[in-house]
């Protein structure tokens, strides 16, 4: 009786003959990677033309790769042998580039560098993306967004520091985005001072108060990179300095540990500031409101790194109830879902900071019974969208542009809305890569001479 | 398409494996082999694949031209006619812009230019049909009757696309004939599983530990920094291309193929000599065989012959300037130890001369990974500490503290160590213990593997990246 040798290749063959199988006939998941928050890749269309332009078989790898069979205990898997591969063991800081962007801009690999196989025959074995934004991928795909519209990419990485149980971006110096950014706003200031205010706030964040020396010298002082940028602005702009107060409670919960924003709480110190600047004092009824707080927050750092060690400890965010009546609007003047600025449907997400605003969106139109007589015109990022809910309060009318979406000019908001303060929010961040400076002047109407 | 991909293994492979085995007809197995064979090379090169298909119907012809006018001036002809249409197709896809670039840099005189991508393995293929002819003409092989018998060695997936390159005479009696066997099979299936291990476990880390470090926009330039950064590099190379080697002859054995060869232990080396013995060793070889000994090797101007050979093996692994100076680097290094003469480099520690291998190497790595030569210069200063440097900085510290335990895995994995303490342990076993180790060895590769590489798929949608 022969000896029944060479297990290994039935081991073999057994595998992978039974995840094809498996892949085959497995009922389709569903089309949501609640992991990734995004839409699993869709099947391709098998038509000539795709199959010609290499599409089709690009697509078809993510396709597989999306609908792989128990997808998420692969990632599990994948996740605890990383975090044994490259980590210092315990909770030793360390340091991950998170190659992150916004799904929302479509991008293939740089053509004749596409496989990583001939690498070695033309030589180049870094893998550079280059990035296309085309117009119809929004509705040709037949991908559902969670968010409204596409967010415009640019080239971006970044670094996170995750230091005990908290992930913190990197902030790195660029002098020349500082500069661009500041000759955005004060293209704004030019044109518009004669009939509005231009406030200016660029926020710190978590990793400037870091105590621990060594770790947060690893990141360009954000002091270093708001005055670089504040002494380029116009002096009819205000900077409202907002680094001192959320230096001052530093000790409280006014950040994130698994999110790259700031709570609430931090909002609502800087707010104290930015509502001195404009209307000259605190109002009162700030300490009025009642803060609700909704636990188990895993942010967009968590998603980004999925770190085993941060999800034992979870974010809570808190918001703040008891705001002055108002109603929010979209341009035709529908209400946004139950017209609160809180979007209390986004606590029941993984996407738990969207209820502030209830995401990002191109325009948003807030009506108040504040009576102040200002109206405001907010230019921000998302930092700003944990602050806004408080402008309810001094502020007639709030209009929130997202640059990234809104698709016309803001020169006939102005005039049409008589905006009497143009407010521009950004955390400290967004000037690591000069890109964001570009969205703001493209909101500017062309000149006419 | 790539071997380390799940599209690879979970859906190519297993039906590719049940076609061919379902029958015993060899005629009907090749057929299967050089269907998958186009397919494989058609899911990353839709359009290209008929260059392929070219270039192997070219010189099938120009073989059975040689060979049937051997002796007359027809087969000279017919080489140099398979010399210029091989080389020319590579010229004029891989090495157009490079030549355009430097026509216009020395006389101003911008010459016409073209868009096309650099199809994939073009310079694995077109160097293993030259290979083919020349050896035809030489008459060490007979020319293949059968065009689908030569389509089948041009186009066989497992090393077209990344080597290793394969003489057409060393398989030749396989394509005719091959003997399949449960024991190959099983070699081949063992085999495999080492490279998807190198490559999807030890290269893909080393590579994004590599990227980040090298990256000067990202992170400040340190001494340390820099020969970390190159020997992650080091390390990524090497694990990628003789991981892919690897999984290139296992599949081979699967098959009934024998394939040489193409990595030994390089990091083991201790000279640049001996380092090109056993680094890309088809590629070593096919130059030495096809360039350097025609122009007369060692006997007739061997300086001229070294910096030939040199020049152009920097050149095959790209069409721009810092590749051509890391190949005539070594050159320079081997012609150096030629000088010194072997029986004086014998004389000296093993450790000296590993050492200075090793330092060699990373620096030869420099020129290879970074296109630019000044930027290349600076990190070369920068190593050695002539750039003002610091000489370490926390994130560095950070990095090392983080993966102390790749590094040491990675160092070992150099070495023969594993591969001495594998059979150690296969002998004292039996032989069906052994196979449950290979089992055991090969399973939990492809499922590691396999979630490492759903993992690289994973593409979280930040909603707020701002």
């Amino acid at each position: 009786m022969k000896a029944f040798r060479y297990v290994n290749v039935w081991v073999f063959i057994g595998i992978i003959c039974l995840l094809a199988v498996a892949n085959a006939i497995a009922p389709a998941p569903a089309e949501l990677l609640e992991t990734e928050n995004r839409m699993a890749t869709p099947k391709p269309v098998l038509t000539a033309a795709h199959v010609f332009d290499g599409t089709y078989f690009g697509t078809y790898d993510d396709y597989f790769a999306d609908h792989f069979i128990l997808r998420d205990e692969w990632l599990r898997i994948n996740r605890i042998v990383s975090a044994l591969n490259g980590s210092s063991g315990g909770s030793a800081p360390q340091v991950v580039t998170f190659e992150g962007a916004n799904v929302a801009a479509k991008w293939t690999p740089d053509v004749g560098q596409a496989v990583v196989d001939d690498s070695y025959a033309d030589g180049s074995t870094t893998q550079k993306a280059t990035l296309q934004m085309t117009d119809e991928s929004s509705t040709n795909e037949d991908e559902a967004r969670l968010a409204e519209g596409e967010a415009q990419q640019f080239d971006n990485w970044g670094k996170l520091l995750i230091y005990g149980d908290s992930v913190m971006e990197i902030n790195t110096a660029n002098p020349e985005a500082n500069a661009h950014y500041a000759a955005a706003i004060n293209a704004y200031w030019e044109r518009f001072h004669d009939t509005s205010n231009v406030y200016s706030l660029l926020i710190p964040t978590q990793i400037e108060f870091l105590e621990d020396d060594a770790y947060r010298e690893m990141s360009a002082s954000q002091r270093e990179t708001i005055d670089d940028m504040r002494t380029k602005l116009d002096d009819g702009v205000q900077f409202v300095d907002v680094y001192d107060v959320l230096a001052a409670h530093t000790s409280e919960y006014i950040y994130f540990r698994t999110d790259h924003h700031w709570t609430q709480l931090g909002a609502k110190y800087a707010f104290e500031v930015l509502a001195e600047a404009v209307g000259g004092e605190v109002p009162a009824w700030l300490n009025t409101l009642v803060p609700v707080d909704v636990p188990g927050y895993l942010g967009s750092l968590y998603t980004a790194t999925s770190l085993e060690a941060l999800a034992a400890h979870p974010d809570t965010v808190t918001y703040y109830k008891g705001l002055p009546d108002h109603e929010m609007e979209d341009e035709a003047g529908n209400r946004i879902e139950d017209g609160n600025v809180y979007v209390l449907r986004w606590l029941e997400t993984p996407q738990k900071y969207g209820v502030f605003l209830g995401g990002d969106r191109a325009y948003t139109q807030i009506e108040t019974n504040a009576g102040t007589g200002r109206r405001f015109l907010v230019l921000k990022d998302s930092y700003a969208n944990a602050l806004t809910p408080f402008l309810t309060g001094i502020a007639d009318e709030i209009i929130v542009i997202d640059p990234r979406l809104y698709t016309d000019d803001v020169d006939h908001l102005i005039k049409a809305h008589q905006i009497t303060d143009i407010i521009f929010v950004n955390y400290a961040l967004v000037n690591r890569w000069d890109g964001y400076a570009g969205l703001y002047e493209g909101l500017l109407a062309p000149e006419i001479h | 398409m790539v071997f380390s991909s799940l599209t690879f293994l979970y859906l190519f492979l297993p039906i590719n494996l049940i076609l061919y085995f379902s029958t015993k007809n060899e005629q009907v197995r090749n057929g299967i082999l050089i269907l998958f064979s186009l397919m494989f090379y058609a899911y990353g090169e839709p359009v290209w694949v008929t260059l392929l298909i070219f270039s192997a119907t070219v010189d099938f012809w120009h073989g059975k031209i040689i060979e049937r006018y051997r002796g007359c001036i027809q087969s000279k002809l017919a080489l140099m006619s398979s010399l210029v249409i091989n080389l020319s197709l590579l010229g004029f896809f891989k090495y157009w812009h490079f030549f355009t670039e430097n026509f216009y840099a020395l006389s101003g005189i911008l010459l016409p230019t073209h868009h096309y991508a650099l199809p994939i393995g073009i310079s694995f293929y077109t160097f293993q049909t030259l290979s083919y002819t020349i050896d035809v003409y030489r008459g060490e092989v007979t020319a293949q009757r059968s065009y689908l018998k030569f389509l089948l060695f041009v186009s066989l997936f497992h090393q077209l696309v990344a080597g290793p390159i394969v003489r057409y005479k060393d398989i030749a009696a396989e394509i005719e004939h091959r003997e399949i066997s449960l024991s190959k099979f099983s070699y081949g299936v063992n085999r495999f599983a080492l490279g998807l291990a190198k490559k999807v476990l030890i290269a893909n880390t080393a590579g994004a530990v590599a990227t980040q470090v090298l990256d000067f926009r990202q992170t400040s330039p340190t001494v340390v920094g820099a020969w970390f950064g190159i020997a992650m590099f080091a390390f990524q190379i090497y694990f990628d291309f003789s991981g892919y080697s690897d999984m290139a002859i296992g599949l081979g054995r699967m098959f009934g193929f024998t394939y040489k060869e193409n990595f030994n232990y390089p990091y083991m080396a201790a000279s640049a000599t001996e380092f090109w013995r056993r680094w890309h060793i088809s590629l070593g070889s096919f130059f030495r065989d096809y360039v350097y000994i025609p122009l007369g090797g060692k006997r007739r101007y061997q300086l001229r012959n070294l910096f030939i050979v040199w020049f152009l093996t920097g050149l095959w692994h790209g069409a721009s300037w810092n590749f051509i100076v890391w190949g005539l680097f070594y050159g320079i290094l081997i012609y150096l130890e030629k000088l010194i003469g072997e029986a004086r480099l014998a004389k000296t520690p093993i450790w000296l001369r590993h050492g200075y291998l090793i330092v060699a190497m990373l620096i030869g790595w420099v020129f290879f990974y970074y296109e630019s030569l000044p930027d290349a210069i600076y990190v070369i200063g920068t190593m050695f500490g002539m750039q003002g440097q610091p000489l370490i900085q926390t994130e560095m510290v950070l990095l090392i503290k983080q993966y102390w335990r790749f590094i040491i895995l990675a160092v070992l994995a150099c070495t023969p160590i594993f591969k001495v303490v594998y059979f150690k342990v296969k002998g004292v076993l039996k032989a069906q213990l052994g196979d449950w180790l290979d089992a055991l060895l090969v399973g939990g590769t492809l499922l590691l593997a396999t979630a490492f590489l759903v993992g690289s798929s994973y593409n979280p949608f930040l909603y707020f990246r701002f």
